[in-house]
């Protein structure tokens, strides 16, 4: 169950009560329920995909315990066996019609017709990401960087913790598992914090997200009425969307997690303030760098090795990240054309500058520019797609914006104001932004017009979130 | 503990006022628009005296000229069509309508794919008459086909304007014509757009469409509702660019023949209007005709429905 839908948000408040309603001292009794709610809310997608959710849970939490006690020749044998073993329902799921496909496409054209039938099968949802987080545990218990965990009870929880099942944040078990370990209390000022988060979050999605979301489709979906300004008002329109729409879910999921007394990792640091395509990746989908950072990079060399060794690796590192977004060229692409930006940042020594001023400005620009193209490949259907919406640009003719779009572009607008001046205000000027949070009467006023923006404005549609499809 | 949840109930009763202020504000900012969508939207909903209805989706809203109907018939018109709106909006505003008088005419333009092929969700055809769904015919739609929760959110008055505020607060102070209802399109068709057009034309047509049989009694509850007021009704097709001969595109539209031929109404097939179809001076895009289009074809219709409006006409028959 998504939490942009009523029903959640009529769910929550009981999930809520009763877990906070479970003495600390019992905190068993708390995790089971937490554990229960969680596979009640995943169920709700379908039913057969708890199964999933369960099946990479026991193949790790298993193997976890059973390469701890392992000698270090035999461990390396497991650990390869148990990752595949845990990301077998991830590549059947997700990518085998990609292969199928590519493979079939590839043999047909040297003229071998060869096909396996298809799967119609839906991609469980959250399933990159639980099972990255799963992965990433096992990684860690083979890298002796935390014991296995012995207590199946909380490593259920763990995996299947309910707010960041779907889109994350991919939560590392050195933070996590302490917490579920441990006897939470109710702390007031985390659980208004969590609030906060939850509601802005939800500003993002429903009001700046879902609203853009409709003109991007109309344009995406028939680029070639519009003309080359009009394609490019709706690539940065993708760029708001993707960010509201990740960054919202990512923020109801940090704030649910604090109303039950959990602090997951900030996926977010206002990434389109970012100076380069690196630095783009320290702000942007925070928990998947640091996981690909850990689970990839290092292990094959990381920076301390030969500089054309260390590009090789931040390809790798990208192309992996575009694989994992989704089974389609498209992300690849993206994933490829990340990796060789940053692999020129680096050889010119762009990403060590410390911009000022203008400089900053500029390259803030650039960046955005580039993250934007890459976007634009992402947002579509096929690579030959993204080639003739991107020829499109230098076409003059056709509509600028899209007949009868007028509100919706307002709307859109109107929701993007607050979200700059919120960003502006953290990034630039914290000190004001931290005398004004002190103003009581001044932070009520802004939760009364966030809520009351989300209601006139919003669209309750119950649209999906684009990240929950990875 | 006690101090959050005292505080998250101060903010909800907070809302509660503001969402009660909002109720009388959209109700004063709606009887004050004198222009546009809300004008339109409450003169149906709570004016509207006609002698001529027009119902329907962007088909009827563009190609139905009021003014022509009203001078040629003698009879006031006005133009209920809305661009994909449907049978779900349509049916509504007909009830709505008749809550007050029963309209002489009404012109029925149907359109498979908002009035009873499977489409996304009912949300966006609600969403056109949500403002008015305490309303009983509105409120009885979002009973058949509004979600469990709907009447839930349908009690705040700022859910029931959302996404109304900017077209509101427009409508009284941007001045646009009053056309009676009707939405003219400016503009012709040119070469590039044809040529555009023919590509997602093909593509439109080799689409599979399943019928939604909820959206479909709507339409059958229309049709008997509005014989059972003694209303006269005949149910059209207006002109498109592209002649229209193809089986695929017959079939659409087997089930509103199906319950024409059920109770009675006249169907009008003008999709291939001689005169109009094919002619790019009579069309903004490849399936609207544009305001030369639509007085055109709005006057070749008059002597039809001056036909079916004759005391005592029986008919049965498919133009």
């Amino acid at each position: 169950m998504l939490f942009n839908s009523l029903k959640f948000l009529l769910i929550f408040p009981m999930i809520f009560g009763i877990h906070w309603a479970i003495p600390a001292k019992y905190n068993q009794w708390r995790k089971l329920f937490l554990i229960f709610a969680s596979y009640l809310l995943y169920i709700y997608f379908k039913p057969a995909y708890a199964l999933v959710l369960l099946g990479v849970t026991l193949v790790t939490f298993y193997g976890g315990l059973f390469i701890e006690h392992e000698g270090t020749a035999r461990k390396k044998h497991l650990i390869w066996l148990l990752t595949v073993l845990a990301l077998l329902p991830l590549l059947v799921f997700k990518y085998y019609n990609f292969l199928n496909n590519s493979v079939s496409e590839g043999l047909g054209a040297i003229g071998l017709m060869f096909t396996l039938p298809g799967l119609n099968w839906a991609v469980p949802v959250g399933i990159s990401f639980f099972t990255f987080q799963a992965v990433g545990y096992l990684l860690d218990v083979f890298h002796e960087r935390i014991k296995a965990e012995k207590d199946i009870i909380d490593y259920l929880l763990f995996v299947s913790f309910f707010p960041q099942i779907a889109s994350g944040p991919i939560s590392k078990a050195d933070e996590l598992l302490p917490q579920i370990k441990r006897e939470r209390s109710f702390d007031y000022n985390q659980a208004v914090s969590g609030l906060k988060y939850l509601l802005w979050g939800m500003f993002l999605k429903v009001v700046i997200a879902d609203r853009a979301g409709i003109y991007v489709d109309t344009v995406f979906g028939s680029f070639e009425k519009f003309s080359g300004l009009g394609c490019m008002l709706a690539s940065v329109l993708y760029s708001v969307q993707i960010y509201a729409d990740f960054a919202g879910y990512s923020l109801m999921a940090v704030g649910i997690g604090k109303t039950l007394g959990f602090s997951l990792i900030d996926n977010f640091n206002r990434p389109y303030f970012a100076a380069t395509v690196t630095e783009f990746w320290k702000r942007w989908h925070i928990s998947l760098t640091r996981w690909l950072t850990q689970h990839v990079y290092l292990p094959l060399g990381g920076s301390r090795c030969s500089k054309t060794h260390n590009y090789w690796n931040i390809l790798v590192t990208f192309l992996v990240s575009g694989i994992w977004h989704g089974a389609n060229w498209t992300f690849i692409i993206w994933g490829v054309l990340h990796g060789i930006c940053q692999i020129i940042e680096k050889a010119f020594g762009w990403n060590k500058k410390n911009y000022k001023g203008a400089g900053r400005l500029t390259r803030i620009i650039l960046t955005f520019i580039i993250v934007t193209l890459a976007w634009t490949i992402f947002r579509s259907p096929s690579i030959a797609d993204a080639l003739a919406y991107f020829i499109r640009f230098g076409s003059t003719s056709g509509e600028l914006v899209a007949q009868g779009s007028g509100s919706t572009l307002t709307y859109t607008i109107i929701g993007i104001i607050p979200l700059i001046v919120f960003e502006l205000l953290c990034e630039y000027f914290p000190y004001a932004y931290n005398w004004l949070c002190k103003k009581q009467w001044l932070r009520w006023c802004a939760y009364l017009m966030v809520f009351t923006m989300m209601m006139l404005t919003g669209v309750f549609d119950g649209s999906s979130f684009i990240y929950v499809s990875f | 503990m006690k101090k959050y949840l005292f505080k998250i109930a101060f903010f909800f009763a907070f809302v509660a006022i503001i969402d009660v202020a909002c109720g009388f504000a959209f109700r004063y900012l709606t009887a004050k628009a004198k222009y546009g969508e809300t004008y339109n939207n409450n003169y149906i909903a709570n004016v509207c005296v006609d002698d001529v209805i027009i119902l329907g989706s962007s088909h009827a809203d563009r190609h139905y000229v009021p003014s022509v109907i009203q001078d040629s018939l003698g009879l006031s018109c006005y133009n209920c069509g809305e661009p994909g709106c449907g049978i779900i909006p349509a049916y509504a505003r007909y009830k709505m309508i008749t809550e007050r008088k029963k309209p002489q005419l009404v012109i029925y333009e149907a359109t498979p794919g908002y009035d009873y092929f499977i489409a996304d969700d009912y949300s966006k055809y609600l969403g056109r008459i949500r403002q008015y769904s305490d309303r009983e015919p509105v409120a009885d739609m979002y009973e058949t086909f509004g979600d469990e929760l709907e009447p839930l959110r349908l009690l705040s008055n700022m859910y029931r304007n959302n996404s109304n505020i900017v077209q509101n607060l427009m409508d009284i102070v941007v001045p646009t014509k009053d056309y009676r209802g009707y939405g003219p399109l400016f503009g012709k068709l040119t070469e590039e757009a044809i040529i555009y057009n023919r590509k997602t034309q093909l593509e439109k047509d080799i689409k599979s469409q399943k019928i939604d049989s909820l959206k479909l009694s709507y339409v059958e509850k229309l049709f008997a509702d509005v014989k059972a007021d003694g209303v006269c009704i005949v149910c059209t097709l207006s002109p498109y660019f592209m002649t229209r001969t193809n089986d695929k595109d017959d079939i659409k539209y087997l089930p509103v023949i199906e319950l024409c031929r059920k109770y009675n109404i006249p169907f009008i097939d003008n999709r291939n209007y001689e005169g109009i179809t094919g002619e790019m001076e009579y069309f903004q895009d490849f399936d609207h005709l544009n305001d030369n289009g639509a007085k055109k074809y709005t006057s070749s219709l008059i002597p039809t429905l001056r036909k079916y409006l004759e005391p005592n006409s029986n008919y049965l028959t498919r133009e």
